[in-house]
C-alpha cells in the first residue's frame, strides 16, 4: 500500500484488509446470518478487527449454527427479530446510522435489493445499483475492477454508463486517481448485429469523449480482454491509447460474461476476490455461497473501507 | 381515414404508372405504396394505403379494376390483415444524445444497424403507429435521414387469400 496525501493507494486485497484492520472498525448489519458460511465470515471479520457485526435474525438459529460450526460470536451484537423483519431491520439500522454497511445472509438478494431501493428507507441515492468485483492483476502488482457480474442482467448503454460510473467511483476510492476503463467485447471494431457489446463499447467511448462522465477517467472500447489488460498483446495488435493494456476497470457486456469471468478466476485460477454492490448510500456485501471464506472477508473489508470513504473518515 | 388495398398486378412495364394515373385522375391520394413479389413470379402484389372516406371504397376498387394490368383487388380492413412497415432512420449521435437514442431504440425494439462518426442508423419493423411514434421520439435529437418502405400486408385468413378477381 502506498499513500498520496491522505488517500490510500491499494495494490492488493491484503492492503485493503490491513488498512481496515488498523482503522476503527465499522458497524456491519448482517441480515439473517443463519448459515455457517456467513457466520464463519463474520467470525473472521471479528477476529481480524475488520468490522463490528450486528447479527439480525433468529437468536436461536444464529447461536445453534455458531455452536455447530465452533464459532465464537460473543463479540457480536444479536438483534433477535421475526423472519419478516430481517431485511427491514438491517435497512432501518443503516437509515438510523446505527450501522455503516450491510451484509446479506440467508435472504434472497432480489428482496434485499428491492428493500434498499425502497425510498422509505432513504438508502436509495437515485443511482443504479451495480456489483463491482475487485481482484489482483496476476502479473502486475495492482488491483483491477470488473463490473457488473452480479446485479444488472443485460444492461443497455445508459445503464452501462451508470455501471461504469459506479465502478470508477470505487476505483478512485481505492487510490486510482484517473481510472482507465475498458468496455469489453470480443473484438475492437463494431460488428452489427452479431456483437451488440461492440456497439456499446463504441458508443460509451464517444459519450466519455464528450466529457459527460461525472468522474475523471479514460474510457476505451470496444476492447477484447487481452488487449485491455496486457500491454504486450495490445502492442502486438497495434492497439494504443491510454487504456489499452493497462485497464483498471473492466466493464463486461452482461451478467453472463461477468459471471463467467468471475468464476474463471475463482474456480480455475483460485484467485481471491472482493465484491460489493454499490450505488446505494452504503455498500452492500452480497457474497456468493460458493465464495471462499477469504473472499468473503475481503468483501467485508472492501465494503467497510468504502463506507469509511462515504463517511469521510 | 386510411384504407389498405392490395392489388395483384401483372409484372409488365407501365403497370405501376397506369394504376397511379388512375388514382390521380379520380383525386385519390396514395399514402403509401409497396410492390413486392408474390407466390407466382408473373404477378406482383401492390399494397396501397389510401386516404379515403368509407363511401369512396367502391370507387377505389372500380378505379383499380379498370387498369388492364390489375388481375385482382382486395380491400382489407384492419382486422383482416397483418401489416408491417420498415423504417430506416439515421439520427445524429452527439455524445449527450447517445443514451437517449439507445433507450428509445430499446423501448421501440428498433435495431441499430449501422454506425459512423456522427450518426446511428436504426431499423424498425412495425405497424404505422409505432413507426410514427419512434420518429416523434427521435425527431428532437436530430433526424438526418429517414426512409419508410410503405406498408406491406398479408391477410389473417387461414385459407389462401381470396383475392376478389376484378371479373
Amino acid at each position: 500500500m502506498d499513500s498520496a496525501g491522505t488517500t490510500p493507494i491499494f495494490s492488493s486485497l491484503e492492503d485493503i484488509l490491513k488498512y481496515e484492520k488498523a482503522a476503527p472498525p465499522m458497524r456491519m448489519a448482517v441480515a439473517a446470518p443463519h448459515d455457517a458460511m456467513t457466520l464463519r465470515a463474520v467470525a473472521m471479520a471479528v477476529q481480524q478487527r475488520v468490522a463490528l457485526p450486528i447479527l439480525i435474525g433468529s437468536r436461536g438459529l444464529i447461536e445453534q449454527q455458531a455452536e455447530t460450526a465452533g464459532l465464537d460470536l460473543s463479540a457480536c451484537i444479536i438483534e433477535d427479530v421475526d423472519q419478516e423483519r430481517h431485511i427491514t431491520t438491517a435497512v432501518q439500522m443503516l437509515h438510523d446510522q446505527r450501522a455503516d454497511f450491510m451484509m446479506k445472509g440467508l435472504v434472497q438478494t432480489s428482496k434485499l435489493l428491492r428493500t434498499v431501493l425502497d425510498k422509505q428507507w432513504g438508502l436509495s441515492s437515485n443511482r443504479l445499483l451495480s456489483h463491482v468485483t475487485v481482484f489482483e492483476h496476476p502479473k502486475e502488482h495492482r488491483l483491477i475492477l470488473m463490473t457488473d457480474a452480479g446485479v444488472n442482467v443485460n444492461p443497455n448503454v445508459a445503464r452501462k454508463i451508470e455501471i461504469l460510473e459506479n465502478a470508477v467511483e470505487v476505483a478512485i476510492a481505492l487510490g486510482i486517481a484517473k481510472p482507465r476503463v475498458a468496455i469489453l467485447a470480443a473484438v475492437e471494431n463494431v460488428q452489427l448485429p452479431a456483437m451488440p457489446a461492440t456497439l456499446h463499447g463504441e458508443l460509451i467511448k464517444r459519450y466519455a469523449e464528450g466529457g459527460l462522465l461525472k468522474q475523471p477517467c479514460y474510457v476505451d472500447g470496444p476492447l477484447a480482454l487481452d488487449n485491455a489488460v496486457s500491454p504486450a498483446k495490445a502492442a502486438a495488435k497495434g492497439i494504443s491509447g491510454p487504456v489499452a493494456g493497462q485497464a483498471d476497470v473492466l466493464v463486461v457486456p452482461n451478467i453472463e460474461s461477468g459471471n463467467i469471468f468471475y468464476k474463471a478466476l475463482t474456480s480455475l485460477h483460485g484467485d481471491e476476490m472482493a465484491g460489493v454492490v454499490v450505488g446505494a448510500r452504503c455498500p452492500l456485501v452480497v457474497p456468493s455461497r460458493a465464495d471462499s471464506p477469504m473472499t468473503k472477508l475481503f468483501c467485508i473489508a472492501l465494503a467497510s473501507f468504502l463506507s469509511r470513504v462515504n463517511h469521510g473518515n | 381515414m386510411k384504407h389498405t388495398v392490395t392489388c395483384l398486378v401483372k409484372n409488365q412495364p407501365g403497370a405501376l404508372a397506369d394504376l397511379t394515373r388512375a388514382f390521380f385522375e379520380k383525386g385519390i391520394n396514395i399514402y403509401s405504396l409497396a410492390v413486392s413479389e408474390r407466390e407466382e413470379s408473373e404477378v406482383s402484389r401492390m399494397t396501397i394505403v389510401v386516404e379515403a372516406e368509407a363511401g369512396q371504397l367502391d370507387e377505389i376498387a372500380k378505379v383499380a379494376g379498370e387498369v388492364e394490368a390489375v388481375t385482382a383487388i382486395q380491400d382489407l380492413s384492419a382486422d383482416e390483415l397483418t401489416a408491417r412497415e420498415l423504417l430506416l432512420l439515421k439520427v445524429r449521435a452527439t455524445p449527450e444524445n447517445i443514451p437517449k437514442i439507445m433507450q428509445t431504440a430499446e423501448m421501440f425494439r428498433a435495431e441499430v444497424i449501422a454506425v459512423n462518426k456522427t450518426t446511428l442508423t436504426l431499423a424498425h419493423v412495425s405497424i404505422a403507429q409505432r413507426i410514427d411514434g419512434i420518429i416523434r421520439a427521435l425527431r428532437p435529437l436530430g433526424i438526418v435521414q429517414l426512409a419508410r418502405s410503405g406498408l406491406i400486408a398479408v391477410t389473417n385468413r387461414e385459407a389462401p387469400p381470396a383475392d376478389s378477381s376484378k371479373e
